[in-house]
C-alpha cells in the first residue's frame, strides 16, 4: 500500500513523476483517493452493502450504518478490469466495514501474503483462518476453548502426525513455546501459511492434507468463526465476521479456473460472509458464477461518454479530479493537454497515469505540454497494438458500431482482459481510446462507415 | 559504453527512460524490446553512463525453477543500493514461458517489495506478444517500453534513407530490423542479387558504427564490385556515399570529399537521380564547411542545391541544406545574409516538424549573436534552448559539443569581466593620480 502520510502535492512535473506509482492501492483516507461511483455510471456501493445486510444511512457517516439482517453465509464477487481501482476500491469498503456496528473486518491480500502462483483454495483458506486468528489474539478476544480446540485439534492430528509435515510442525511448536491457547494456534498458522508460501515441498503436503481431510478443516473452521463472531459481538468489536480476500483477482487462466469453478463448493463450504476479488473476464467466461455466488459486484470503468456517444461529465469531472491530485492543473501548459491525457485513458485510472507519466518523459520544458502528451497516446496506442491480430480489427470497429450485436465472445472476453475493449456500466463496451487511434482501427472504421 | 554506437532514435527513448526513472525512489517498472544482444548490452551500458549504475539480473539459468528466480530476485534486492536493475536472460527460457511470465506476473506486489529500485525487463521482441499476455497485470504497471529493436517512427525506408546524408548532426536514424544478421561473419564473396548487396551496405554501416573500419571497408568493396557488375548504378552511388562516409569517420576529409566530388557525383547524374544527385552535393558542401573552405560551400548551396529543392519536396534536406549555408555564411562574416538563412532554416525545421533541425537553427542565431559581440545572449541561447533539445531528443554528441561552446564562451565571459575590472582598476589608479 503506498505511504501517503508524508504525502504533499507535487509542486513540479519531476515531483509529480517522482510520486507517481502505479503499482500499489491507494490507502483508504489518501488525500488522491476520488469517489469515482457517479464517475463510473450511478454505480452503488450501496447495493453491495445492503447485499451484505447493512442499512445504509448518513452516506458519507458509517458510524451511522446498521446491521440490519446480514446472511448467514454469503460468497460475493468483485471485479473489475485490472487497474480500474478494485483494490484502492476494497481498502476504501474495508475501513467503511470495520467498525463495532458492523463487522470485524479479517482481510487477506493473496498477492502479497500468499504465493499466488497456482494459488489455489487450501492456500486461502488456511491464510484466513491464520488471520482471524491472528486479529482475535492480537484484540485480546477470548474464546472459549470448545470452540477452537477443534481446529487444534486438526493441525496436531493432520499435521503434526503426519509423517511429511512432523518435524516442520515441531519446530513451529518450538519457536511458540512462549504461547498458548488462541496465540499459539495463531502462531502455528502463521508458521503454516508461512510454509505454504515459501517451501515448495511443504507446500504440496499440506494443500494435499486439507484436500484429504477437509471435511474436518471446515467443519473446525466452521466452529471457531461461529464463536469468533459471538465473542466479537460481545466485545464490540463487529456484529459479524466479514472476510474480504484481494489478489484472487490476479489469477488467469486455469488457476483462476480451478478456484472459481471447480473448487467453488470447497470455498462455499466455509460458514460465513466472503468478498473476493476476481478477474471480470471469468464472469463473462463462466456464466455459472451468478449462480454459485451469492452476488456479483462489477467495478465499472469510469465513463467518458455515453453508449450513445453523449459525453458524461461526471466522467470527466472524477478524471480530472483524479488527475489534478497527482499533477495539480498550473502544471499543464494547456487545459486541453490533461483534457488530451483524460480522453486518451478510456476512464481507466491506471492507463492515465502511465500516459501522464509518458507524458512527463517526453515534455521539453517544466509543464506537461501537447506534443508529449500526443507523443504519450501514440506510445500507448504502439503497447496495445502488439497485442492485436488483424482479425481484430474488424472485431474491434463492430462492436463499437453495433455494440449490442452478438460477437465472437471467445476473443472478446481475452481483449477485455487485455484493456484493449473497456467495460461499461449497464454493461456496454467500446474499444480503448488509444487503440481507436491507430491507423489499421481507423482504416476499418472508414471501410465500416463506407 | 559508447553512446556511439547507438542511432538517435535509441538514444531518445533510453533518455526519456532515464528521465522517468531518475526520480524514482522506489520500485518502477519498464520493458526494453530488443533483437540483436549487442543493442540490449549497449542499451544498458548508456543507461549506466547517463542514468544510473545498475544490478543486472541473469535469468538463464533458472530455468523452470521459479524458487531460483525468486532467489535471485531477493539477491539482487539485497544488493542493488541505490542503483536500477536490469533482467536478462527471460528469453533464454523455454518457449512459452508460461510458467515464468506468470510467475512474475503473481510475484509483482513481491517484486516490488524486494526490488524497490526502478527496473528493466529486457525482452527480445518476437517474444513480447507472449509476456504481455501471460503477465498482464505486470505489464499495466511498467511506466514505458523502450525499443532498442528498431528505430520506431524515425525509421526511413531503405529508399529515402539513400538519399540522406551521412550527416555530424547525429547518426541518420536506421532500422535495425537490417542489421539483425549482424553479428554472422563477413560476408564478402560475390553474391549476386540487388538485396544482397544492399545488405552487405548496411553491414558496412553497422561496422563504421562500431568503428571496424577493416571489415567495413571490406564489405563496401564487395558491394561496389557487385554493384558495378550488375549495373546497379543507383545502388552503387549509396554504396559509394558510405564509403565516403567511412572515410570521414576515420578522418580523411580529403579523400572522402574527393570520391564524391571525383566519381558519386557523376555517377548519381548518369543514374538520372536527381534526389541523389542533391543528396550527393550536400554531402560535398558538408566536407568543405568541415575543411573551413566555406566560401566554395556557399556557392554550392546557394547556387546548386538550394535551387534544386524547389522541385522536390524533401522538407528535412531544405532544413539541412539551409543550416550548412548559414554556418558557412557566418564562417566567412556575412551577417546579413545568415541571419535571413537562419529565419529561413527556423521557418523550415518547424515545417518539417524536426527538433534537432530546430535547434541547429537556434545553435547558428547562438553563432551570430558571439559574432556580433553578444555574448551574454549567445550562452544563454546555447544553455537556455539549444543544450535542452538536444538532451531531449538524445542527440548526446551534439549536447556534448554545444557543453564544449558554452565553456568556451563561459572562460570568455570570464575573460572580459576580468578585463573590465582592470580596465576600472587602472582608471581609478589615473584619477587618483
Amino acid at each position: 500500500m503506498s505511504d501517503h502520510r508524508d504525502y504533499t502535492p507535487p509542486s513540479n512535473i519531476w515531483e509529480v513523476n517522482r510520486q507517481l506509482q502505479r503499482d500499489a492501492p491507494l490507502a483508504y483516507d489518501d488525500p488522491r483517493w476520488v469517489d469515482t461511483a457517479k464517475a463510473r455510471g450511478e454505480i452503488s456501493f450501496t447495493e453491495l452493502y445492503r447485499q451484505l445486510g447493512v442499512a445504509v444511512g448518513d452516506r458519507d457517516r458509517p458510524e451511522t450504518w446498521r446491521l440490519a439482517a446480514a446472511p448467514d453465509v454469503a460468497y460475493h464477487l468483485f471485479c473489475g478490469h485490472v487497474g480500474s481501482g478494485k483494490s484502492t476500491e476494497l481498502r476504501r469498503i474495508t475501513h467503511r466495514l470495520d467498525r463495532p456496528n458492523l463487522f470485524l473486518v479479517v482481510t487477506l491480500d493473496a498477492g502479497a501474503e500468499l504465493d499466488p502462483h497456482n494459488l489455489q483454495y487450501q492456500d486461502v483458506l488456511l491464510a484466513l483462518a491464520r488471520n482471524l486468528l491472528a486479529d482475535l489474539a492480537e484484540q485480546g478476544i477470548e474464546i472459549d476453548a470448545d470452540h477452537w480446540r477443534q481446529l487444534a485439534g486438526w493441525f496436531d492430528e493432520r499435521i503434526e502426525q503426519h509423517e511429511e509435515t512432523r518435524s516442520y510442525a515441531a519446530e513451529l511448536r518450538a519457536g511458540a513455546q512462549a504461547k498458548s491457547g488462541l496465540p499459539l494456534l495463531a502462531s502455528l498458522f502463521a508458521g503454516v501459511t508461512a510454509a505454504i508460501r515459501t517451501n515448495a515441498t511443504h507446500k504440496e503436503t499440506l494443500r494435499r492434507i486439507v484436500r484429504n481431510h477437509y471435511a474436518d478443516f471446515a467443519s473446525a473452521f466452521n466452529d471457531l468463526i461461529r464463536a469468533a463472531e459471538d465473542a466479537c459481538h460481545e466485545a464490540g468489536l463487529g456484529a459479524r465476521i466479514l472476510f474480504i480476500v484481494d489478489g484472487t483477482d490476479k489469477q488467469r487462466g486455469e488457476d483462476a479456473e480451478a478456484f472459481f469453478v471447480r473448487d467453488v463448493h470447497q470455498l462455499k463450504a466455509i460458514d460465513g460472509i466472503f468478498l473476493y476479488s476476481t478477474p471480470i473476464r471469468m464472469l463473462h467466461a463462466y456464466g455459472a458464477l451468478n449462480q454459485h455466488f451469492t452476488g456479483v459486484f462489477k467495478l465499472p470503468m469510469i465513463k467518458l461518454v455515453e453508449k450513445d456517444g453523449a459525453r458524461h461529465e461526471a466522467g470527466w469531472a472524477a478524471m480530472r479530479e483524479l488527475l489534478y491530485r497527482r499533477a495539480p492543473q498550473s502544471l499543464f501548459e494547456r487545459a486541453d493537454v490533461a483534457d488530451h491525457l483524460i480522453a486518451h485513458s478510456g476512464g481507466h485510472p491506471r492507463d492515465l497515469l502511465r500516459l501522464l507519466s509518458i507524458a512527463f518523459s517526453k515534455a521539453t520544458g517544466e509543464h506537461f505540454d501537447m506534443p508529449g502528451a500526443k507523443g504519450a497516446v501514440a506510445e500507448v496506442a504502439a503497447g496495445y497494438r502488439r497485442l492485436l491480430e488483424a482479425d481484430d480489427y474488424p472485431l474491434l470497429a463492430a462492436i463499437d458500431a453495433q455494440p449490442d450485436d452478438e460477437h465472437n465472445m471467445k476473443r472478446v472476453r481475452e481483449l477485455l482482459d487485455q484493456l484493449v475493449i473497456l467495460e461499461y456500466n449497464a454493461y456496454w463496451w467500446r474499444t480503448h481510446p488509444a487503440v481507436q487511434t491507430l491507423p489499421a482501427y481507423r482504416k476499418q472504421v472508414e471501410t465500416h462507415d463506407g | 559504453m559508447a553512446d556511439e554506437k547507438l542511432p538517435d532514435a535509441h538514444v531518445a527513448e533510453l533518455g526519456e527512460l532515464i528521465r522517468i526513472f531518475s526520480g524514482k525512489a522506489g520500485f518502477a517498472l519498464a520493458y526494453g524490446i530488443y533483437i540483436d544482444s549487442a543493442h540490449r548490452t549497449h542499451a544498458i551500458g548508456y543507461l549506466e553512463r547517463y542514468g544510473s549504475q545498475s544490478v543486472l539480473i541473469d535469468v538463464k539459468d533458472a530455468q523452470g525453477a521459479l524458487d531460483r528466480l525468486d532467489a535471485l530476485f531477493e539477491e539482487a534486492g539485497r544488493r542493488v543500493g541505490d542503483r536500477w536493475i536490469h533482467v536478462v536472460g527471460l528469453d533464454d527460457w523455454p518457449p512459452g514461458q508460461h510458467d515464468l511470465w506468470r510467475g512474475l506476473n503473481h510475484r509483482r506486489e513481491w517484486l516490488a517489495t524486494t526490488c524497490a529500485r526502478p527496473m528493466v525487463l529486457w525482452v527480445r521482441e518476437d517474444l513480447l506478444r507472449g509476456a504481455m499476455t501471460e503477465a498482464f497485470d505486470l505489464w499495466t504497471w511498467s511506466e514505458k517500453l523502450v525499443d532498442v529493436a528498431r528505430a520506431a517512427d524515425t525509421a526511413v525506408t531503405s529508399r529515402t534513407r539513400a538519399v540522406l546524408p551521412s550527416s555530424d548532426l547525429g547518426h541518420s536514424p536506421v532500422s535495425l530490423e537490417r542489421f539483425a544478421h549482424l553479428h554472422e561473419e563477413p560476408q564478402t564473396s560475390a553474391v549476386g542479387s540487388q538485396s544482397d548487396y544492399r545488405r552487405l551496405v548496411d553491414r558496412a554501416e553497422w561496422a563504421i558504427t562500431q568503428q571496424d573500419w577493416a571489415v567495413a571497408e571490406a564489405l563496401l568493396h564487395a558491394a561496389i564490385d557487385g554493384k558495378a557488375e550488375i549495373g546497379d548504378n543507383r545502388g552503387l552511388v549509396d554504396a559509394k556515399r558510405v564509403l565516403a562516409q567511412l572515410h570521414r569517420a576515420r578522418g580523411d576529409l580529403d579523400a572522402a570529399l574527393a570520391l564524391l566530388r571525383d566519381d558519386v557525383v557523376s555517377a548519381a547524374e548518369a543514374a538520372g537521380d536527381v534526389l541523389r544527385v542533391t543528396a550527393v552535393q550536400t554531402d560535398i558542401a558538408e566536407l568543405l564547411g568541415a575543411l573551413g573552405r566555406h566560401d566554395e560551400a556557399a556557392s554550392l548551396l546557394r547556387d546548386v542545391i538550394l535551387p534544386r529543392h524547389t522541385a522536390i519536396d524533401l522538407p528535412t534536406e531544405w532544413a539541412r541544406a539551409l543550416d550548412l549555408l548559414a554556418v558557412s555564411e557566418i564562417g566567412i562574416g556575412r551577417l546579413g545574409q545568415a541571419a535571413e538563412t537562419v529565419q529561413q532554416q527556423l521557418d523550415a525545421a518547424e515545417a518539417a516538424g524536426n527538433q534537432h533541425l530546430y535547434a541547429r537553427a537556434m545553435w547558428n542565431y547562438a553563432s551570430l549573436y558571439k559574432q556580433l559581440g553578444e555574448v551574454d545572449r549567445a550562452y544563454e541561447l546555447l544553455r537556455d534552448v539549444v543544450l535542452p533539445i538536444f538532451s531531449k531528443v538524445g542527440n548526446v554528441d551534439a549536447a556534448k559539443r554545444v557543453q564544449g561552446v558554452l565553456r568556451a564562451l563561459d572562460e570568455e565571459l570570464a575573460e572580459a569581466e576580468e578585463a573590465h575590472c582592470d580596465d576600472v582598476d587602472a582608471e581609478d589608479a589615473a584619477l587618483s593620480a
